[in-house]
């Protein structure tokens, strides 16, 4: 399962790359390879989170100009991290994947712009955090829901098929 | 040390040797290679995200449309109820430069001007009711005054208000009003309504001798009848015209009119509050 979620990542990474730019959500695009690793760290746990989360920042790296495993490697941090804060969490509670994707964007792209910094690219801190990351967080909240909805759900069902059989 | 953590490390001791290898060596051949390989995909995913761009610029424009559609729209509407008042005040300032024709026409009445706010909701009678706003002239409204408009005679004051008055229409059954035909040997006769019998005005008493011709004018003759002996209307004031002759009596003639004022149209009326000293 985690195989085809990492495939599904991949696929995603090539859309947000592709597609997203051209379809910009409330003059943002949202990190979707991110929402998706961060709704599967929080559904199946850490390791399964970090193998989709290296599979899509690696992806990622490829087809962007980021220093190859800065985005994977920042990615699998965020949700690592997050999969564990959010271990201690009721998964029915609907606060959970929202606060977690919240918080899981700030991380994300705060890692992001530190690694930019370390390979010598020119931050400008104050207008990326307010401009750009502090409404990609409110959206990438908003838009966690349906993805870990879905996931959950996608989960649940195949969890259930596997104990069946 | 537990596998899935060990799992996480190796994965992050990966990236960090990417990142160092990145950083050190380059490993942008590496990156060149496998973005190659990505590269027909990455197209097919990039032309995909043109149509569909291309899609959402013309949904969003679509939207952006729609938006200018409603408020062209609310303009529209806003322009139709101007242009509305305007046509009503066209129109209202016709009326009233023709009462102001009627004054002209009879300068020695003393009129006072009012708007027709209402009809005889009851359908049986042929009453309008009127209203003013110069408060002045209004304490000298009275019960019996006659009422013309700029065509001719409308009717009589038969209940007054503070701001509005009760008219009897000439039409009504319970109107008579004394009247002279424009023809020679001037004949007098009464006018008297007859719009609840189905026609609108009889002129009686008319003498036998009298010529009379279909479309003669009938004018008010300005003698007094009962019970209005005190305020009786104008002389020369138009009644109608003659329609046709209805009976011929052994004394007297009958004929049908036309009124002179079309009824259903009016919207301002002149009261007649007296006659002004030459």
């Amino acid at each position: 399962m985690v195989y085809g979620i990492t495939l599904a990542v991949l696929l995603l990474a090539l859309l947000q790359v592709s597609l997203m730019p051209r379809l910009p959500l409330l003059e943002v695009r949202p990190d979707l390879v991110l929402l998706v690793a961060l709704a599967w760290g929080m559904v199946r746990g850490s390791v399964e989170g970090a193998v989709v989360a290296f599979g899509g920042g690696l992806a990622l790296d490829i087809l962007s100009s980021f220093p190859l495993g800065g985005q994977a490697l920042a990615l699998l941090l965020t949700v690592v991290a997050l999969s564990w804060l959010g271990a201690s969490f009721s998964r029915g509670n609907p606060l959970f994947p929202v606060a977690g994707a919240f918080l899981g964007s700030w991380v994300y792209h705060l890692l992001l712009l530190l690694l930019a910094q370390l390979f010598g690219q020119a931050v400008a801190w104050g207008g990326t955090l307010r401009h750009v990351v502090l409404p990609l967080s409110l959206v990438e909240a908003a838009l966690m829901l349906p993805v870990y909805w879905l996931l959950d759900q996608l989960e649940r069902r195949t969890h259930r098929r596997a104990r069946a059989a | 040390m537990r596998r899935s953590t060990v799992l996480i490390l190796v994965l992050l001791a990966t990236c960090l040797l990417l990142l160092l290898a990145d950083r050190v060596i380059g490993l942008g051949v590496v990156k060149g290679s496998l973005a190659w390989v990505l590269g027909p995909l990455q197209r097919a995913f990039y032309a995909g995200g043109e149509q569909a761009g291309d899609f959402w610029e013309r949904l969003q424009e679509a939207e952006r449309l729609q938006e200018e559609n409603k408020r062209l729209w609310a303009v529209v509407e806003q322009l139709t109820a101007e242009r509305l008042h305007y046509q009503e005040i066209e129109h209202e300032n016709r009326e009233l430069r023709a009462l102001l024709g009627l004054r002209e026409r009879h300068p020695g009445l003393e009129l006072l001007e009012a708007e027709v706010i209402g009809r005889d909701p009851t359908g049986w009678q042929q009453t309008l009711r009127v209203g003013w706003t110069a408060q002045e002239k209004a304490r000298e409204v009275r019960e019996g005054m006659a009422v013309i408009a700029p065509a001719g005679l409308v009717g009589r004051v038969i209940r007054v208000y503070p701001n509005a008055a009760d008219v009897l229409l000439i039409t009504d059954i319970g109107s008579s009003v004394s009247a002279v035909v424009q023809t020679e040997g001037r004949p007098t006769g009464v006018v008297d309504g007859r719009w609840q019998e189905g026609t609108r005005l009889i002129m009686r008493y008319l003498p036998q001798g009298a010529i009379l011709h279909e479309g003669d004018w009938v004018l008010t003759s300005g003698l007094r009848l009962p019970p209005f002996e005190e305020e009786g209307f104008p002389p020369g004031i138009p009644i109608g015209r003659i329609l046709h002759l209805v009976t011929v009596a052994d004394l007297h003639q009958q004929v049908e009119l036309v009124p002179a004022v079309d009824f259903e149209r009016l919207e301002w009326v002149s009261i007649v509050l007296g006659t002004q000293s030459p």
